[in-house]
């Protein structure tokens, strides 16, 4: 009888657990994982978007920061999380492509992820140093076409080591490559004037113009309307538009009803004129692109890197 | 601004009450092994923002300056330091704890970071944009001979036998390669691990070397209490004459502290290595160190908080963090608008002064906490080992992971334990170990790009450092100190 009580009592418990799971999603907190450190660009972009997100979904959403080799560890993680729709992730795109286009077996692929939006247009800008003869873009091509090896641009990372070899295969140039292991190390050498130039997201241009660097080029489709002066490379007859966004994506397999429930509270305030405002405050430009819209704009960009990289295989196995 | 009004700022009730409870805060979390600053900033950040920015900064900036101290802590009485800063303090501090000294370790590394942590943040107020500038004359070859000549610490780090120092210091640098070259691209023995290619953060090469390792042996060697004398009692103000009968140390190692922590790439840690290595170097007695000698704690933990101020610096004249720590303080500033660079010191005065000035709060704040908390804090030693072994193994474990949220890094903590424990056994020094792979990186890539560099302008390299002035007096400076390591041998 004791036995049957207890087996009984068991069951029960185990309904009443199982009740939940009825009920509407989200019924727990999310998890938001950052593939980069605190403090960074798209650690910013994170915790100014989670208050909003909170708001439209009535749970708590919880960063995770998971750093290491560019958002490759990261990525990985989020491709590879259970697909409940309880683990969100925030990518930059600017690493996930030319870790599809340069990484082999990198844990996960574009087409690991359900894009559900991006939130932003960023581009990075070619930045020389202070004091620099280049005025213009153009003095930059015409000096470094006509002097080999005698100017030296810091990279740190497989996008901008991209963007320059890109530069060099149009215009004719032959520069030379200083890698760093971050922004804040490039940038460091820039304003020590110990590199000549770098590749820098162009939110960083106001802290270094005011110390007397210029930005010459941004790879934006368009100018940008806080850097009016600084024009794109299209503007100076470089096809290099390598636009950089924060994507909102889901592991693969995550119940439309879960994602449907995320997008609409996305929408709910991604694309209005606070979130605006509040990307503004941190130096972000506001360009929510829905889903489809997002993907395609990505894998676009995925073919004209691999082009680029297809035509310079040298350049890239070094 | 006034002075005024930035003291009727700063000691508004809500200003002043966060900048305490920041300060306090880090030093409790420095003080529990395993976590952190940066840890703690991190989880902090996002109250953060929903205060003025005044009050989010200091909170976050008490909470840097308090842990920096605080992890002497658990590194003098449980040789159990949680960070790469404070690992240099349990050298000295935990040998004097054995000696039932811990109340006057503790108190020498209150009165040392204190006077540290001044010097880095009047560095901070009044030279700014002098030393910033200074700061970016460092190139790659400048930073390339800084780690060289750090690497040469490990003559002080290694205790009796030189070869064995060497060893260790060769086992953290070839730890240091493990991960991704940013040279290439290339993973470098991942053996196909992915979680490899992040390569090994610093943390859990701490935790496990020091708390795990340590804690490991204790379990198979002590009973009853953790330090069975009885502890000896002490006033502080014994200690402060004692410290300041070294002043010409205490300044030194205040300024190499504000020095190293101003340059890209370095931080409080490499402030302590060398700031410890150097006061061990000058010293008439360098055979005591390691054996509980005050001077060692002097030297590390003023270097590691004049640091905190001196980070600070390029931070906010430039825009470029100069510690872990800060590059999560960059992101908390852009946060509120403020973006680091020149700008902030002209169009943002207001809040820039105010923070600065309320880091000097910060630093008199964790003299008084400190100060209040040592005897509460050296009541540890009372409680039994069997009870302290699984407490300092569980945070341990929660401070690793929060580090990276990563379940690896617990494993890696576990398996450097076990090396650390083998490395007790044959008694080789686990210090040097930490210092390979935190210069590692520091040496060998700026070293890549000094190759680099050297060709682009077509010289030889050696020709290249020596053609400029700041590494070739370097270059002199690593020279004296190879041959003051090895003057002993010479000699015998």
């Amino acid at each position: 009888m004791k036995f049957f009580i207890k087996l009984s009592m068991l069951l029960l418990i185990g309904l009443v657990s199982t009740i939940p799971a009825l009920a509407q999603y989200p019924e727990k907190n999310l998890k938001l994982i950052v593939p980069y450190s605190a403090g960074g660009g798209t650690d910013t972009m994170a915790r100014t978007l989670v208050p909003e997100l909170e708001k439209a979904i009535g749970k708590k959403v919880i960063i995770v920061n998971r750093p290491g080799a560019q958002g490759q560890i990261g990525m990985a993680e989020i491709a590879n999380a259970k697909p409940d729709g309880y683990t969100i992730g925030l990518l930059s795109t600017a690493d996930l492509l030319v870790t599809e286009a340069l990484v082999k077996d990198a844990g996960f692929k574009m087409d690991s992820f359900n894009y559900l939006s991006t939130l932003n247009i960023s581009a990075n800008a070619l930045v020389v140093k202070k004091g620099s003869p280049f005025n213009t873009y153009k003095d930059f091509v015409d000096f470094a076409s006509k002097n080999p090896g005698k100017v030296t641009l810091g990279v740190s990372g497989h996008t901008h080591v991209y963007e320059i070899i890109s530069q060099e295969s149009q215009a004719n140039l032959d520069v030379n490559f200083m890698r760093f292991s971050g922004g804040g190390e490039s940038r460091n050498a820039l304003l020590g004037g110990h590199v000549d130039g770098l590749m820098i997201d162009k939110r960083f241009i106001p802290t270094l113009s005011e110390s007397g660097c210029k930005a010459l080029a941004v790879a934006s489709p368009k100018r940008f309307e806080a850097f009016p002066d600084v024009p794109t490379f299209r503007d100076n007859n470089v096809d290099l538009v390598n636009a950089s966004r924060r994507a909102v994506v889901l592991p693969l397999g995550v119940p439309q009803n879960r994602i449907d429930t995320i997008v609409k509270a996305l929408d709910s305030f991604a694309d209005g004129p606070e979130f605006k405002e509040q990307l503004t405050k941190i130096n972000e430009v506001q360009d929510y692109l829905r889903g489809k819209e997002a993907t395609d704009s990505l894998y676009k960009q995925l073919d004209e890197i691999n082009i680029v990289v297809e035509n310079n295989k040298d350049a890239f196995s070094q | 601004m006034t002075l005024f009004d930035i003291a009727l700022e700063l000691f508004s009730f809500d200003t002043f009450f966060l900048t305490v409870i920041g300060t306090m805060g880090g030093i409790i979390l420095g003080a529990i092994p395993g976590l952190n600053g940066p840890v703690g900033i991190s989880i902090l950040l996002p109250i953060t923002f929903g205060m003025e920015p005044t009050n989010g900064l200091l909170m976050l900036g008490g909470i840097y300056m308090g842990s920096t101290f605080g992890g002497a802590i658990s590194a003098i009485l449980l040789n159990s330091p949680g960070t790469g800063e404070a690992s240099c303090t349990a050298l000295d501090g935990y040998p004097m704890t054995r000696q039932g000294r811990g109340l006057e370790a503790l108190y020498y590394s209150i009165f040392s970071s204190f006077i540290g942590g001044l010097f880095g943040v009047v560095a901070l107020l009044f030279f700014t944009p002098l030393l910033a500038a200074f700061a970016l004359k460092f190139g790659p070859p400048e930073i390339f001979m800084l780690g060289f000549a750090g690497l040469t610490i490990v003559g002080s780090l290694s205790g009796k036998r030189l070869s064995k120092g060497f060893f260790a210091v060769a086992f953290g640098i070839l730890i240091s390669l493990i991960g991704t070259d940013i040279n290439t691209g290339h993973f470098r023995f991942t053996f196909g691990v992915k979680d490899l290619r992040a390569g090994i953060d610093l943390i859990p090469l701490v935790v496990g070397f020091f708390a795990i390792a340590e804690m490991v042996t204790l379990s198979g060697l002590v009973t009853g209490s953790f330090v069975e004398i009885p502890l000896k009692n002490i006033r502080f103000l014994q200690v402060v004459r004692s410290v300041l009968n070294r002043v010409v140390l205490l300044i030194r190692s205040s300024l190499l502290g504000v020095g190293i922590g101003i340059l890209p790439g370095t931080g409080g840690a490499v402030s302590a290595f060398v700031g410890y290595g150097e006061a061990k170097r000058i010293s008439k007695n360098p055979e005591t160190f390691g054996e509980g000698n005050p001077e060692g704690i002097i030297a590390a933990e003023s270097a590691n908080n004049a640091a905190v101020g001196g980070s600070l610096i390029p931070l906010l004249a430039l825009g470029i963090p100069g510690s872990a720590t800060a590059a999560i303080l960059y992101g908390a500033l852009t946060i509120h608008g403020l973006i680091p660079g020149p700008k902030l010191l002209s169009d943002y005065k207001e809040v820039t002064y105010v923070f600065m000035s309320g880091m000097l709060l910060t630093v008199f704040v964790m003299l008084f906490t400190g100060l209040l908390s040592t005897k509460i804090f050296s009541r540890i030693l009372k409680v039994k080992v069997g009870y302290i072994i699984p407490a300092v193994i569980i945070f341990s474990t929660i401070g690793v992971y929060s580090v990276r949220n990563s379940l690896f890094d617990i494993v890696l903590m576990i398996v450097f334990g076990m090396i650390g424990v083998l490395f007790k056994k044959l008694s080789i020094p686990a210090a040097p170990v930490l210092l390979g792979s935190i210069l590692g990186p520091m040496v060998e890539q700026n070293f890549r790009r000094t190759l680099q560099f050297a060709e682009f302008s077509d010289q030889s390299t050696i020709v290249y450092l020596v053609s400029r002035p700041i590494s070739a007096v370097l270059m002199l400076v690593v020279l004296v100190l190879i041959y003051s390591n090895f003057r002993k041998c010479f000699a015998k």
